[in-house]
Parts: C-alpha cells; sequence; structure tokens
C-alpha cells in the first residue's frame, strides 16, 4: 500500500521536521498537562477538604483527648488522700476548728499545686477549683479572694445520680466557662463535689490558635446549643468574617449520625465544617475560603488558555513550516542556481579558454592568413613583378636599343643627326617614364593595395592600370586578352590598388585555368582567351560592373559554392593560398560590391563585379562626386 | 627617804603574818572567781557570747522544730541568729528533763503545776533554748522568754477507732476544753511531766482519766504512734505537732478537743542575759518584717496558719 505522502513534507529537511515532532509531542504534552492538571487539581481540592476535614477531626480528637484527659485528673483528685482523708476526718467527727481546716489547707495545697503543674504549653490548663458539699457549700477554693458563701455560683453542678465527671459551661461574672465536675464519694456515699473551672484561652491558645494547614482558615468553639465561647478566624475574608454570625444555628449544628463525623456545609464564600466534641458538649467550627478547597480553577478558563496556546504552537508551527519551505525552496533554487552558476562559470571559462583558444587560432589564423595574404600578396606582387618584369622588358628593350643606336653612331663617326639623336633620346625618355611608371605603379600597388581607403574612381582606368600589369605577360604566354570598356566613365567608391589586386588576382586565376586548359586540351585549336569588360546599368539600381571572362577548365558545381571560402583551393599548396577569392570578395564587399561567379566545367568562367555607381557634378572646381546615385 | 621606804618593806616581808594575809586574799579575790568563772561565763549574756565567739543553742530533737541532719524550724532560727551576732552556731542536743538546767547550769525541778525548784549546780551548756519550747508558768520562773516564735495549744488526739467522738466547738474556747475534759473519764491519756504536756498544767489528773507517763528518755514523737498502736487511748499534744500527725496518719487519728487554751512557744534565756534576749527580739523582729521567719515557717509548719493565720502579725 502506497503511503501519499504530502509534497511539502517531502522537501522538509530534517530539522525542520524535528521541530514538527518536537511540536506535535508538545501539543501532546499539553494535552495531557491539562488532563493532568485537572485532575491534579481536582485532587488538589479533594486534599485540601480532606486535609481541612482531617484538621478538623485532629483538633476534635484533640480536644476530646484534652477533655479525657482533664476528667482523668478530676476523678484522679476526687479520690486523692488529701479528700479522702477530708472526708474521713469528717466521718469521725472532727471539727473544722479542731483538725478539720488542716484537710481543706491540705486540699488546695493538693489543688494549687494541680494548677500550677498541669500546663498546656506552658500555660495552666486550669483556672480554679473547688470543692463543693452535698448542700453547695464551697469547702475549698483555690481563688485567692475572699469566699462568698452565699455567692450563687457555689452550688452543686452535677445530680445526685451522676457518678463520672461532666463537662459543661457556664456563666460566670457574665463570661462563659468550661466547667468540669467530679462527684466525690465517700463510703460509696456521695459527699461532695470537685469543680474545676479550665482556662479557656490555655485551651484556645493551643487548640483554635494553633497553626493552620491554611491561612484562610479559621476555627471556632461553641456550646452545643449554639452560644459562641472562643474564635480566631485566621486570614479569611471580611465576607466569611461577617458570614460567621448569619449562619442559622440549625445549619451550624449537626446531627451526629456516626461518631466522629463531619458535615461540611457549603456557603456563598466559604466552606463551614462543623466538628462536634464527643465528651463534651461543645462543637467545633472550622471555616476555609471555598476557593481554595473546591478551587478556582475554573477548567474552562484552563482550556481556554491551553487552546490558545495550542493555537499559537501551531499557528507558528504552520509559519514555521511554510517559511522552511519556502526558505528550503529558495534554497533549492539557490542551489540550483549556484550549481548552475558554477556550470556556467565553468563553461565560461571553458568559453573563455575557447575564446582565448579561438581567438589564438583566429589570431594565428589572422597571421596566417594575414601571412597568406601578404604571401597572396607577395604572390600577387609577385604575379606583379613577373608582369611588371614583362612590361619593364620591352622598354628597357627600347632604351637599349635606342641607346645602341645613339652609341652605333657616336662609334661610327657617322654624323649621326642631333635629330636622329634628340628623336632617339626622347624615345628613351618615354619609355624611361614608362618605366617609372611602371615601377610607381608597382610600388604603390605594394604599398596601397589591401588598403581601406577610398575614393571615387573612374572604373575603366583602375582596370586598365590593373590589366596593364599583366598585359605583356598575357602576350608571351599566348593568351588572348580582349578588353571592352565602357564608353564613358564609371565612377565607383573604391580604393582603386585594392580593386587592381582584385584584377590581378582574377586575371591570375583565368590565365592559370587557360593554361591549364591548354595543357590537358587536345584540340590543337584551341586558343585561350580572356577578356575583361566594364559596363553599368541604370536599372532600379545603378550599378557599375566589371567582367573577366576566360575559357579555362572552369569550376565544377560542387566547388562552386566553396571557391570564396579562405583557404580553398584546387591548385597545388606551391601555387596557391586558397585566399585569393576570398580576400578578392572581402574587397569588393569592403566596397559595398558583390562579385558572382558564373562557371561551367570544360568551358570556362565568368567572374562578375559589381559596384554601386557614383554621379559626378561638374564643381566650378572640377568634377566632384556627390554621392551614390542609388542613395 | 627613799632608804626608809626600802627599809620599810623590807621590814613588813619579813612579818609572816602579813604574808598569810595575803596570800589569803590573793586566793579569795583572784582563785575563787576563777574557780567559778565556769558558771559565769557559761551563762554569759550578749558580750560573753560575742566574747565565746559562738551562739550555743539548746534543742531537743522535736517535730519540725529540731530535726536531725541540723535542720528544723528553731535550729535555722538560731544558726541566722548567731550570724546576726556574728558568731559561730552550735547545737547541743538536750532532753525535756535536763534542758532548764542545761541552759541555767543548776538542777531545775517542776513542783506541782507552777513551781520549781533550782539547785546544785551543773555545767551550763547552752546560751539559748529554741526547740519549740512552750511558755509555761513555772518556766518563767526560771527563765526569760523572747517575744513569741511559734502558736500552739494542746490538743486531745485519739486513734480513729476510739469510740470517743470529738466535740461539738461551741466558739468559747473554755468550753471546748471541757467539753474535751468530760471524756476523759476512763481514758488512758498518754503525758509528759516536766513538759507542755505535763496533765498538772491542764488539769487532767482531775478528770478521770488514766494518766499514762510518757518516758522522758523517748522521742515526743513515739506519743501518737502509741495511741495508734493502742497502747494508749489518747495523748494530748502540740497543735503544730497535731498537724502534721495528721497530715502525717489520715484516717489513724482524730482530734477530740482542746485541752489548753491557746499557748506560746519562744526561745528561753538565762535571766542573766537579758542583752542576749533583748537583741534576739530585735532579730526576730526584722526577721518577721522582711518575711524571713515566714518563709521558716512555710518551710516546716505550712499548716500553723490555718488555725493560727495572723499570728506573724503579732
Amino acid at each position: 500500500m502506497h503511503l501519499r505522502v504530502p509534497p511539502w513534507l517531502t522537501i522538509m529537511s530534517k530539522p525542520l521536521m524535528s521541530i514538527l515532532a518536537v511540536c506535535l509531542i508538545l501539543l501532546v504534552y499539553m494535552g495531557f498537562l491539562l488532563t493532568t492538571n485537572y485532575k491534579n487539581q481536582v485532587a488538589l481540592h479533594q486534599s485540601c477538604l480532606k486535609t481541612f476535614k482531617l484538621d478538623m477531626g485532629k483538633r476534635g480528637a484533640s480536644i476530646e483527648y484534652f477533655f479525657s484527659e482533664r476528667k482523668y485528673d478530676l476523678v484522679h483528685l476526687a479520690s486523692s488522700h488529701e479528700i479522702s482523708g477530708y472526708f474521713m476526718n469528717k466521718s469521725f467527727g472532727m471539727s473544722e476548728n479542731y483538725g478539720l481546716k488542716l484537710s481543706f489547707f491540705l486540699i488546695k495545697k493538693l489543688l494549687k499545686n494541680i494548677i500550677l503543674s498541669k500546663l498546656i504549653h506552658g500555660r495552666e490548663i486550669y483556672k480554679r477549683f473547688m470543692m463543693v458539699d452535698n448542700n453547695g457549700h464551697c469547702l475549698v477554693d483555690t481563688f485567692g479572694g475572699h469566699i462568698d458563701y452565699h455567692n450563687f455560683f457555689y452550688k452543686k453542678f452535677l445530680s445526685d445520680n451522676q457518678k463520672t465527671p461532666e463537662i459543661f459551661v457556664k456563666k460566670i461574672n457574665g463570661k462563659l466557662e468550661i466547667m468540669m465536675a467530679v462527684p466525690c464519694f465517700y463510703k460509696n456515699k456521695l459527699s461532695g463535689e470537685l469543680v474545676a473551672i479550665l482556662n479557656l484561652s490555655s485551651f484556645a491558645i493551643n487548640f483554635i490558635n494553633f497553626p493552620h494547614s491554611f491561612s484562610t482558615e479559621g476555627f471556632e468553639l461553641i456550646t452545643r446549643d449554639g452560644k459562641y465561647l472562643y474564635g480566631n478566624y485566621g486570614k479569611i475574608s471580611d465576607f466569611a468574617y461577617k458570614f460567621r454570625f448569619n449562619i442559622p444555628v440549625e445549619k451550624r449544628l449537626t446531627k451526629k449520625t456516626l461518631p466522629g463525623l463531619l458535615s461540611v456545609h457549603e456557603y456563598s464564600k466559604i466552606l463551614v465544617a462543623v466538628q462536634p466534641i464527643d465528651n463534651a458538649p461543645l462543637d467545633l467550627i472550622g471555616w476555609i475560603d471555598k476557593n481554595l478547597v473546591l478551587g478556582s480553577f475554573e477548567p474552562w478558563k484552563l482550556f481556554a488558555v491551553t487552546g490558545i496556546i495550542a493555537i499559537i504552537i501551531l499557528v507558528s508551527l504552520g509559519i514555521i513550516i511554510r517559511i522552511n519551505i519556502e526558505n528550503m525552496i529558495l534554497q533549492t533554487r539557490f542551489n540550483e542556481a549556484e550549481k548552475q552558476h558554477k556550470l556556467i562559470t565553468e563553461k565560461n571559462r571553458q568559453l573563455k579558454s575557447e575564446i582565448i583558444k579561438r581567438y589564438k587560432a583566429e589570431k594565428d589564423l589572422e597571421e596566417q592568413r594575414t601571412l597568406r595574404i601578404r604571401s597572396d600578396r607577395l604572390r600577387s606582387l609577385g604575379e606583379m613583378a613577373a608582369g611588371m618584369a614583362h612590361e619593364l622588358n620591352q622598354p628597357l628593350m627600347g632604351v637599349r636599343g635606342m641607346s645602341e643606336l645613339i652609341l652605333l653612331g657616336i662609334n661610327k663617326k657617322d654624323s649621326i643627326s642631333l635629330e636622329k639623336i634628340q628623336r632617339h633620346a626622347k624615345i628613351i625618355m618615354e619609355q624611361s617614364d614608362r618605366m617609372v611608371h611602371i615601377i610607381k605603379h608597382v610600388r604603390l600597388f605594394a604599398r596601397e593595395a589591401g588598403s581601406i581607403e577610398k575614393s571615387i574612381e573612374d572604373l575603366n582606368e583602375v582596370v586598365n592600370s590593373g590589366m596593364s600589369l599583366l598585359q605583356a605577360q598575357f602576350k608571351s604566354h599566348g593568351i588572348a586578352l580582349e578588353i571592352s570598356f565602357s564608353p564613358t566613365p564609371v565612377f565607383v567608391f573604391i580604393n582603386p590598388f585594392s580593386l587592381e589586386e582584385v584584377i590581378l588576382n582574377l586575371l591570375g586565376n583565368a590565365r592559370d585555368a587557360v593554361e591549364e586548359k591548354k595543357k590537358i586540351s587536345v584540340k590543337l585549336d584551341y586558343t585561350p582567351v580572356v577578356s575583361i569588360s566594364t559596363w553599368y546599368s541604370n536599372g532600379d539600381k545603378a550599378m557599375a560592373y566589371l567582367e573577366i571572362k576566360d575559357n579555362g577548365t572552369g569550376i565544377s558545381k560542387d566547388i562552386s559554392p566553396k571557391i570564396f571560402d579562405p583557404f580553398f583551393t584546387t591548385k597545388a599548396s606551391d601555387k596557391g593560398t586558397g585566399l585569393g577569392l576570398s580576400i578578392t570578395k572581402s574587397i569588393i564587399e569592403e566596397f559595398n560590391g558583390e562579385i558572382t561567379l558564373n562557371s561551367k566545367e570544360g568551358k570556362g568562367s565568368i567572374f562578375t563585379i559589381n559596384f554601386p555607381i557614383y554621379i559626378m557634378e561638374k564643381t566650378y572646381k572640377g568634377n566632384k562626386c556627390i554621392e551614390d546615385i542609388n542613395n | 627617804m627613799g632608804k626608809d621606804k626600802k627599809v620599810s618593806v623590807y621590814n613588813l616581808a619579813k612579818n609572816k603574818s602579813f604574808l598569810k594575809s595575803i596570800i589569803l586574799i590573793t586566793i579569795v579575790f583572784i582563785i575563787f572567781p576563777l574557780l567559778f568563772s565556769q558558771t559565769t561565763a557559761g551563762a554569759g549574756d550578749l558580750k560573753a557570747v560575742i566574747k565565746a565567739g559562738k551562739l550555743r543553742h539548746l534543742g531537743i530533737y522535736y517535730a519540725n522544730f529540731v530535726k536531725k541532719n541540723n535542720t528544723g524550724l528553731d535550729v535555722e532560727l538560731m544558726q541566722m541568729f548567731a550570724e546576726y551576732l556574728g558568731v559561730k552556731y552550735e547545737f547541743v542536743e538536750s532532753n525535756w528533763t535536763d534542758i532548764l538546767s542545761d541552759l541555767l547550769g543548776k538542777n531545775v525541778k517542776p513542783v506541782g503545776d507552777d513551781n520549781v525548784v533550782l539547785s546544785g549546780k551543773r555545767p551550763v551548756k547552752g546560751d539559748v533554748i529554741a526547740t519549740g519550747f512552750t511558755i509555761l508558768p513555772w518556766r518563767r520562773k526560771t527563765v526569760d522568754f523572747s517575744k513569741m516564735t511559734f502558736p500552739t495549744g494542746i490538743w486531745l488526739i485519739a486513734d480513729a477507732s476510739l469510740p470517743v467522738k470529738p466535740i461539738t466547738p461551741t466558739g468559747n474556747i473554755q468550753e471546748d476544753i471541757q467539753a474535751t475534759k468530760n471524756l476523759l473519764k476512763g481514758i488512758s491519756v498518754l503525758v509528759l511531766k516536766g513538759s507542755c504536756l505535763d496533765p498538772g498544767i491542764y488539769g487532767l489528773n482531775k478528770t478521770g482519766a488514766k494518766i499514762k507517763l510518757f518516758p522522758p528518755d523517748h522521742n515526743l514523737k513515739e506519743m501518737i504512734p502509741s495511741v495508734m498502736a493502742g497502747v494508749v487511748d489518747t495523748t494530748i499534744m502540740d497543735v503544730p505537732v497535731a498537724l502534721i500527725a495528721l497530715q502525717r496518719w489520715p484516717g489513724e487519728i482524730k482530734v477530740i478537743g482542746p485541752v489548753s487554751p491557746k499557748q506560746k512557744m519562744a526561745c528561753a534565756f538565762p535571766k542573766t542575759s537579758p542583752n542576749l534576749r533583748r537583741k534576739f527580739n530585735k532579730f526576730l523582729d526584722q526577721c518577721k518584717v522582711d518575711g524571713r521567719y515566714k518563709h521558716l515557717v512555710n518551710k516546716y509548719y505550712p499548716s500553723v496558719f490555718i488555725y493560727y493565720p495572723h499570728f506573724l502579725k503579732n
């Protein structure tokens, strides 16, 4: 079963996954905390309530134990030999005047010692003891003041049937006091009572004021019928303090269904518990701030807060994830770009390297080309030199001839006429001028050929000038050179010497072609002919034309397209560099011209060059080319 | 002239009879006083005590007045008095029969109810008697008493089982005494001659009671146990001692009633020691004022205040 993984997950990095996992765990943990917190709160509340109840129970039990001890004290006192001695002496008939007073003294001493010795946390438990006879007369009173036997306070507190100590609350001098009384028996006959008044403040300090489990606890001791005895309210609110007086008595009391049962009543802001004291007509009331026990945890708040936190976490997580994804994407793109950059850089480097190589190669090529061009030019120059040699040969022959004639004349002592000498000298001068012209032309050619400086030239003159360099050679090789110029000047904007180079090159190729054909031709009547012609047209575009035609070997169709390619040649390496026609084409194109080839293998080739015509206008200074008539 | 005097004295010395007279006079006026100086020095007054550097306290081990191990109300009182005088304290044990003789240096014998005969000579052993000593008429004839140190009286103590009921107080001591005496007919009563428990003082001889004399060489504290033991039916006893006995043996003994009116105890001084007595009275007053004496009484006889709550004020 193939699990579909969300695309965004696939591109998430490990750290992000970790964050996601942590956040999810955090959410789960928060949920867990929430639940446990709620449970803990509930448990805490229960614990607080339990602690409160325990506290109450403990206090109640302590109070009960306290009263049990007091009862024991009284029983023990009632059966002391001091009190027994009194009853014995009384039974003997002794009178107070003669001996019985001693018993009172001893009893009082005993009771005072009890007051001094029975302490609770350093405080006296008992405030006062009295011994009362059956008629309610006070026999002994530890109170240091005057004993008033008519004081109604002195009376019997116990019924005749009472055999055990009893605790009760009585008002003495307007104040409620906790009292205890135990019957005194002599020979199983009720003989009197021993009464004790407890020190309420000592009792209260120990059992009511004793450190509370909670600062908001408060305790109060009341009588069974609801009268206030003593209270300590802790740090509960004013409301609780005031409220205590408003609780109806019936609600403050509790019917004990089981011994020691603690009843808890709930009111507005406080929790009230009533703990009855088993062996005394007293109730212990405890108060506690309700919120503390029943809690103010308001679970919905907790949920709300936790929910908000969870939402915040989730939203943050989402934002983090999104940012991370975008970062991841950007990072990926950046890495890709980096890669591409590196690739490009590498390629650039390679390219640069290749460019450099290519540049070097081109430079080399250029050098080679230059060399080849130079070589070609040199070859052209050579051609030209060869042509020039032919051309110079004739005038030199003429100069020699004339000079010989003059010398012969002089040597033979014939009288060579001055006129003949002048005529011969003139011919020598003309031939010399011709040679100078030829040499000058060659010199100019050598310097200017390949230059791009242009000027308006008559095409006819330029062709003628260039052709003239090879005219004699052609003649010596037996090649017929046919010339056909335009009857009118054809002005073009060119560099004449560069065009002469073109003409030399084309004428040279034509010569080679016809000579080649002559070599291989079996026809005896083959006559190599090279023709050169110029004309112009006035059509849509006025153009000047130069055509060089030969009836040589011609160029095959498969070679024709390459004929103008640099370094392409059909000749042997020592015969040609392959740059002639490419240079020719570049020169022509430099002059905004065009060269075309029309060739038929075995028949011959026609090279046609055309240039834009420039019109000439006559000005007061002479002819001046204004512009290309096409423009 | 000088020569003449020498000759006359020399001549007298040669006279033998003159010499004998001188010797006799010397003996009479010097030696005899020395011989008898013990009597006058033993019962010395204040100066003699101070000169002797000690106060000799005559006492009888009796209840809480004089107890063994050098404690007791009178013992501590005398110790304080000695310190007050700036002398050492010395306890001298005596008995009821000889104590006055030990003080006076003479044989003292009571005769009848209130007479006494002094005879003979004997060593004076003490300077003061303080031992719960009741002021009795016949004793007054022989010694001078200090201010009252302790209140007392004489009660008739009986065994609890004796079928004689205690009297019902009338509010009149004399009537109560009579009522008590009326019950004595045929009842044995333990007494001690020559002391505050002498029956003659209280007219018990005329009540028809069987008088039993307690041996004077016995300790008085054995009197009440004798009653409890059934040796005698009753005994008379000082109130302070009776009170202690009632505390000690509750339910064993009972008080029938009084046989004497209120009595006083005091310290006894020889009539030749008025200064010492006066000094003691001054000392006693001081002790009463500053509370030392009350402290002593509370220590040894706290119950005395039940019946004599104001005795210190008197």
